[in-house]
């Protein structure tokens, strides 16, 4: 991002949320990454997406892992809670704090090297566990701050801007938490704003681990032709298959699509979906069919993009351990002895 | 040929033959010069700083390399930021490299600049410190407009405002020069301020009395896909040469008198590179494959690179998942016969720290090289530190023995490679090789050495089953190499605890206690080939110095200072830190005092005290930058 010094007093005029936040309440520090880095463009949509929700800034902890991506929460939310952990550890840092503080917004960013490398493990497990987060992957391809390594997302036959050709299969990590039980899963392309802002805002009203990999180029390292992760090439492949709009529930609902162009989802929070398909027979409801879909798309060279899938009636991992507010010794005696007659309702239910 | 010759000739092109000044080209410029006087010097040290897109990196190495053919003594310092690309004119985005080049050996990058070339006023507000008082400062006035100044929180131009007065200023619009002197290239405005680094090139080549006539050639092969390109930055590097010749602001030019170097054939190296060489040497003097499993990391990261480079000499890179990846993919290709080596720095060496203990107990050979960076955690990624010594001697769980050496300058990497590799092949073990982020790429001239005498790696697999037993052990207390797929030697190996003999898994009490033992024998015995210790300087005195890794350059250059200055002062250099050098204990007595400067808060000191109950005064500096000679020389001053 070009250093621009952002002026200190902002008109009067500005547009402000709910809360009576501007967005540049929602901004961070100046991003130290290359001009153009797709990266930059993710922070701004993660910008525009708390803006939109009017979330607010203490409520959110923001987790990363190392890498260029990983520093990005320093560009973002400057008035939220921030954890750079150690290299691909950040789900396990994320769950951890969850496990802690269930009333916290989790926002863990990592990138191709942190979560498909070094740490998948914890990725994977982050996904089946029901870590109720957003993770979103900065997917360039490549190491960016070691200078220009292919990473375990690279096409197999990606070339690098050394002119090396990747001979290794690509990790799909949209397919993989697919298949290990992701309940919110999308793709999107850094460079297409309208496309990823309201997936941000729908996965940040999901109740359970939702994913987003964002394919974000890295313009030092993997911007040239020959790579499949350049501007040019994510552009030119890039098969959405829905638009997604986030209706909140105070929002008035107007829609101008013609019947069965539309598909409603409610999620947990009450927040309503509304999928634009763009491909007709696509269901983001159906889990098989989804991976199906990606692997089928990716043979022909197509990045398949938009909410891959959600469960609506997702629930988290709190849910699945059973894990209470309140632990027993803190609820105190009027809970614990309601008296008399609680009892004998009781026993009246089990007679 | 050997592997290791071809290389040279292959891969570096700035190696440079040095025999005596004969070779006209290397003589100082010709007739435009000639009128202006010619101020003899014996050393200079020279900065050159700018954002990270200016191409200071480039310069600073393009300039190594002129000072290189010209046979010089040198020691650079790059220092840059951790960002791949900061954005411009921000204090933290300055990016810079420091050369010092003499007429005698070069110890160090130096401690004060004579002259500092600064792009931008970022670059001058964060080194104007350090320069020396009266040294020269050229400055890109094109750079110092005013949104610059405000980036840099400068309230008045330092140019204009009288505070630089203490400096001998040249100001230079590089950038409009450039521009002018590009403006038929056809190039972009963008590209063409790309090209600048190429113009302060050029003048200080001139300055310095260098001939541009190799850069051009260097630049024309660099962009030889790019001919515009390489046109562009060939006029920008004539039209900076061709400034300083004509423009008569500089009232001299400056010549650095002539090295009296060991004849030989002379390149450039950064540590990076001479490890990456020295394995090569290593695997080509055993006569086996070299096996890399590594995952990127700074900065350790070029050592994969250039080893992937040279395939062709049967070296096997392997790019891995993660850390713990490539050091068991190593250990994998250990048991398969091939030397194994795995590279990475602090953090990925916290993470191999399991699998460490996995190749003691396995008993096989494999070198872990960890290029050490500020610490802890993520650190200080791109800075020097020597803070790993005590992990890497003691950092494993159970009693975990493994021989640590360290490199003292980026051309002792070669041989500290080949070290590595003679240890860990003759005594079954895994070794670690401490570098740092200093040496790792800082460059300096290196003798190409004669092939002949390097040390020789030997390895001998046993083939014959008669009478094997997989844990009997040599004379050395090794056990015997044997690759899987020999017929008649079939065994088993793992982490558990094993019978003293056969391998088998064992919980014996008295076996355990007899391994644990045996393997610290082991790793003790590799003592008894460190050579004798050289000390430099007085055998009996006032003072010992006693330094490991990249700090050896600095202490040696501090200890003639303050030799030359009357006092009783030696220096020992460690490169073999665990086992120490067995005669290490009574030459600690034979001086008064000994001090012990590292970048850390004292682990050698620690071991000193520890070893050999002596006590020592430590000299600690943590700021992830090396030492000043001054620092040292200082400290020497007041215990001698």
């Amino acid at each position: 991002m070009t250093y621009l010094a952002k002026p200190k007093l902002l008109s009067a005029d500005a547009p402000k949320n709910a809360l009576g936040y501007t967005r540049r309440d929602y901004e961070g520090a100046i991003s130290t990454l290359c001009a153009g880095c797709g990266h930059d463009s993710i922070s701004a949509s993660i910008v525009q997406a708390c803006f939109d929700l009017d979330i607010e800034p203490h409520k959110v902890a923001k987790l990363s892992g190392i890498g260029c991506s990983s520093k990005t929460p320093d560009y973002f939310l400057g008035n939220s809670h921030g954890f750079n952990s150690v290299h691909g550890r950040m789900p396990s840092v994320l769950t951890g704090a969850a496990l802690a503080n269930r009333n916290l917004l989790y926002l863990g960013v990592s990138g191709d090297g942190d979560s498909a490398s070094i740490g998948i493990g914890q990725f994977a497990h982050a996904m089946r566990r029901g870590v109720n987060m957003t993770y979103i992957v900065e997917n360039n391809g490549v190491y960016g701050l070691t200078k220009g390594q292919f990473s375990a997302t690279a096409d197999k036959g990606s070339k690098s801007k050394k002119g090396v050709l990747n001979s290794d299969s690509p990790i799909d990590l949209a397919a993989l938490a697919l298949q290990l039980g992701a309940t919110y899963v999308a793709r999107s392309f850094s460079g297409d704003k309208e496309q990823l802002v309201p997936l941000i805002k729908g996965a940040l009203r999901h109740n359970g681990p939702a994913l987003i990999d964002v394919l974000s180029p890295c313009v030092t390292f993997n911007n040239h032709s020959g790579s499949t992760r350049s501007y040019d090439y994510v552009r030119q492949h890039n098969e959405a298959v829905n638009r997604v709009e986030v209706i909140l529930p105070r929002d008035p609902i107007e829609t101008s699509y013609p019947p069965g162009s539309l598909r409603r989802i409610v999620q947990h929070d009450g927040s309503i979906l509304h999928l634009r398909k763009l491909d007709v027979d696509y269901d983001p409801s159906d889990r098989i069919g989804a991976i199906n879909h990606l692997q089928e798309r990716h043979a022909l060279g197509e990045i398949v993009t938009g909410l891959l899938y959600v469960d609506s009636s997702a629930q988290d991992m709190h849910s699945h351990l059973n894990t209470v507010e309140k632990p027993l010794n803190q609820l105190g005696d009027a809970y614990l002895c309601p008296g008399s007659k609680a009892l004998e309702a009781l026993n009246a239910l089990l007679r | 040929m050997t592997a290791f010759e071809q290389t040279s000739e292959a891969v570096l092109e700035n190696s440079v033959q040095r025999e005596s000044v004969a070779d006209p080209s290397l003589a100082p410029r010709g007739e435009a010069a000639a009128s202006r006087p010619v101020e003899e010097l014996d050393s200079v040290v020279i900065r050159f700083v700018g954002d990270s897109g200016d191409g200071m990196q480039l310069t600073g190495s393009e300039f190594s390399k002129a000072v290189a053919k010209a046979g010089h003594g040198f020691a650079t310092h790059p220092d840059y930021p951790s960002e791949i690309r900061a954005p411009t004119g921000t204090l933290f985005g300055v990016s810079g490299y420091q050369i010092q080049y003499g007429s005698r050996q070069v110890f160090t990058s130096g401690d004060a600049p004579d002259a500092l070339v600064a792009m931008n006023p970022a670059a001058l507000k964060t080194n104007l410190a350090d320069v020396k008082h009266g040294g020269i400062i050229i400055a890109n006035t094109g750079a110092f407009a005013d949104t610059n100044l405000a980036k840099a929180g400068y309230t008045s131009n330092p140019l204009e405002d009288g505070s630089l007065d203490g400096y001998r200023l040249f100001k230079i619009d590089i950038s409009a020069l450039t521009a002018a002197a590009l403006r038929d290239s056809g190039l972009s405005k963008k590209e063409v301020g790309r090209c600048k680094n190429y113009f302060a090139l050029g003048l200080m080549l001139c300055l310095y009395g260098r001939p541009i006539e190799d850069e051009i050639a260097d630049i024309y092969e660099k962009f030889a896909k790019k001919p515009e390109f390489a046109d562009a930055n060939v006029n920008a590097l004539r039209a900076g040469f061709a400034y300083a010749d004509a423009a008569e602001i500089f009232a001299a030019t400056y010549q650095v008198r002539e090295a009296a170097a060991k004849p030989g054939i002379y390149r450039s190296i950064t540590g990076n590179h001479a490890a990456a060489l020295g394995f090569v040497a290593a695997s080509e003097s055993a006569g086996v494959g070299l096996f890399l499993g590594s995952y990127p990391i700074t900065p350790a990261t070029d050592i994969l690179h250039e080893l992937s480079g040279l395939k062709h000499f049967n070296v096997t890179t392997y790019q891995a998942e993660d850390e713990i990846a490539g050091i068991c993919s190593t250990i994998g290709a250990a048991y398969g016969g091939a030397l194994g080596l795995t590279t990475t720095s602090g953090p990925g060496m916290a993470l191999k720290t399991e699998a460490m203990g996995l190749a003691v107990m396995l008993e096989l050979p494999l070198v872990i090289v960890n290029v050490q960076r500020g610490g802890p955690s993520t650190g200080l990624p791109t800075k020097i530190e020597q803070s790993d010594l005590l992990q890497a001697i003691y950092g494993r769980n159970g009693e975990c023995p493994i021989p640590v050496i360290a490199a003292r300058s980026p051309a002792d990497c070669f041989d500290c490679a080949i070290e590595a590799f003679r240890i860990a092949v003759k005594y079954m073990t895994p070794v670690i090789l401490l570098t740092d982020g200093g040496i790792a790429n800082a460059a300096e001239p290196w003798r190409i050495p004669d092939v002949a005498s390097l040390p020789k790696v030997e390895v001998s697999y046993r083939t014959d089953p008669e009478g094997f037993q997989p844990y009997a052990r040599d004379e050395n207390l090794a056990r015997a190499w044997v690759r899987p797929g020999t017929p008649g030697m079939e065994h088993r190996v793992g982490g558990l605890e094993k019978d003293f003999l056969t391998g088998n898994i064992s919980h014996d009490p008295l076996n355990h206690q007899r391994m644990v033992e045996v393997r610290a024998a082991k790793v003790a015995g590799t003592a008894q080939d460190i050579p004798p210790i050289t000390v430099e300087g007085p055998a009996f005195g006032d003072l010992l110095v006693i330094g490991w890794g990249s700090t050896y350059g600095t202490i040696a250059q501090a200890r003639e200072k303050a030799e030359a200055e009357g006092r009783s002062v030696a220096h020992v250099h460690l490169r073999h830190l665990n086992p120490l050098p067995p005669d290490l204990g009574e030459l600690l007595g034979r001086y008064k005092t000994v001090l012990v400067p590292e970048l850390n808060m004292g682990q050698l000191s620690k071991l000193l005290r520890e070893r050999y109950l002596c006590d020592v005064v430590p000299l600690n500096k943590v700021q992830g930058k090396p030492f000043k000679v001054s620092e040292i020389h200082d400290r020497i001053l007041e215990l001698s």
